[in-house]
């Protein structure tokens, strides 16, 4: 098959006459950078950053307007202003000083699973000033601070990711209407797929003028929760059995066993380094799964929701698909599955989800 | 860096930058803009690299992060028709397949099936040019394969 993808990209070529119309292109706007000197001149107004998007591939993204909106109020607590989860939301989590700059993890909210954070920079003298600059965006993929140079990742027991096999993605972006000479702000969010993926910390990574540093965030949270014990329908002829479904303002999850499907264990590369890999061994998939509101609406989650990109669609579910069928934890049995997961946008009110339905079946939570 | 240097550069990896943005946009027209600005950010930014390896894999994964932002901003602002198809460039039905195979991945999955595949760095590379763990790295290359296998029907090494 590899054979088969590289003989067939390496027939894409630029004709000869694309590659002078391009080289021209390249030529003149080289010729006007160096004339006025110029900085990148393409720098869209919506910085989306690093989104780490892993084995699912789910990519993270936030729409900004809805967190710029809320920005004049940013400093009495962007997290907390939001009524539903708001009792959850930590505030002055972190904070590191190395004379020239201030960074400071304002806010913090986690259901177990999504970790949102609200970091937030401060120069203190001209050299900090300087330093905030060189911040960059994944656009300036040369820059040693690209990214912003933020990371977020979980923190697993034994530094074992191999046990877990989990799942996670990591975005951050700026909000750059709040930006000024001596101050920039992030969100940064990390979403995994399941509880318990390790300890209740998380790393994360940053950088200062002194070089990189990381972290240990706590994320223990006593976010409120729906759970509901599933009893699949015993004509199932599907490969795993749900047992488990998790409703959280930020997530849903539901968990099983599977029969079958997943082919699981450590593998090693080249040089020995030991991996983790899990594979479907069938084409089972899930045939839907949707999660239905006390005013009889309802919403699939398998599909990235329509309104993901729409910042002025607030308080609905809105999410950007789900991870399906991943091998579970081990120390969860060793038929254990996460059958779907998934993270809404926006914090939703559980108060208003009446069930949801897996593969045809309503499950009602109590 | 001078013209001479540039047109160097151009003549040793125009073809494989157009080759990754064509994977990703899937538009002649809109690959010949995404070379431009990926040679433009070589120009501007004049990043030193320890080997013309790293210097490839530079390009491929600023040609990887630009074309995911810029899909990532069209479907954020849909401009005429946002399910107009791709311009259609591959007559042989088998290239024609593959192609469909690896649009229909996500974007990260498809910068690793292109490196790892197609330019032969390996998972460690990739991680380290791409400023991402090699875990991550690695389960995208798991997911990758599944599904292209799942599809495909086989799996050669």
């Amino acid at each position: 098959m590899n054979n088969r993808i590289r003989n067939t990209l390496q027939n894409i070529a630029p004709t000869e006459e694309q590659k002078a119309r391009m080289l021209s292109r390249i030529d003149s706007e080289a010729d006007r950078c160096a004339e006025t000197s110029a900085v990148p001149a393409r720098r869209s107004g919506t910085k989306w950053l690093k989104v780490a998007a892993v084995a699912a591939a789910l990519c993270l993204t936030i729409g900004m307007t809805a967190f710029a909106e809320e920005i004049g109020s940013l400093f009495d607590g962007l997290f907390v202003k939001d009524s539903i989860v708001a009792q959850t939301v930590l505030t002055g989590v972190y904070n590191d000083n190395d004379g020239h700059v201030n960074m400071a993890v304002e806010e913090l909210m986690s259901d177990g699973i999504a970790v949102r954070t609200v970091i937030r920079y401060q120069a203190l003298d001209e050299q900090g000033e300087e330093w905030l600059d060189t911040l960059s965006s994944p656009l300036d993929t040369a820059s040693p601070n690209a990214f912003y140079g933020i990371d977020m990742n979980p923190v697993f027991r034994d530094n074992n990711t191999a046990e877990y096999g989990v799942n996670w993605s990591h975005g951050t972006f700026e909000l750059e209407d709040m930006r000024t000479e001596t101050e920039r702000c992030f969100i940064s969010v990390m979403n995994a797929d399941r509880y318990g993926w390790g300890t209740e910390d998380v790393q994360l990574e940053y950088t200062m003028p002194s070089g990189n540093k990381s972290a240990l965030l706590c994320v223990t949270t006593n976010m409120e929760k729906k759970t509901l014990a599933m009893e699949a329908p015993e004509n199932s002829d599907k490969l795993y059995t749900p047992l488990k479904a998790t409703l959280s303002p930020l997530s849903f999850v539901i968990e099983g066993e599977e029969h079958g499907i997943i082919d699981k264990g450590v593998g090693y590369d080249e040089d020995g380094t030991p991996y983790y890999y899990q594979r479907m061994t069938t084409d089972e998939s899930i045939d839907s799964l949707s999660l239905h509101l006390t005013d009889g609406t309802w919403v699939d989650l398998l599909r990235p929701s329509e309104y993901y990109y729409d910042t002025d669609r607030t308080g609905t579910v809105i999410n950007d698909g789900a991870w399906q069928l991943c091998a579970g934890n081990n120390s969860s049995g060793e038929n254990s599955i996460i059958i779907a997961s998934t993270s809404f946008r926006d914090p939703i009110d559980i108060s208003t989800i009446a069930g949801f339905k897996l593969d045809g079946v309503y499950y009602e939570f109590d | 860096m001078d013209r001479e240097e540039i047109h160097r550069l151009y003549d040793q990896y125009a073809d494989t930058v157009y080759r990754v943005c064509f994977t990703y946009l899937g538009s002649a027209s809109d690959s010949e803009d995404a070379v431009q600005e990926v040679f433009l950010r070589l120009i501007r930014k004049q990043p030193t690299f320890s080997s013309e390896r790293d210097q490839r894999g530079w390009l491929i994964v600023t040609a990887c992060n630009y074309c995911k932002t810029l899909l990532r901003w069209r479907k954020r602002h849909p401009v005429a028709d946002p399910d107009r198809l791709p311009e259609q460039s591959c007559s042989d039905s088998s290239d024609a397949e593959v192609m469909e195979l690896l649009a229909a991945l996500p974007h990260d999955c498809r910068q690793v099936v292109y490196m790892h595949c197609c330019e032969g760095y390996s998972l460690a590379e990739i991680a380290r040019l791409s400023g991402t763990n090699q875990s991550t790295v690695r389960s995208r290359w798991f997911y990758a394969r599944r599904r292209l296998k799942n599809i495909l029907g086989g799996i050669e090494e």
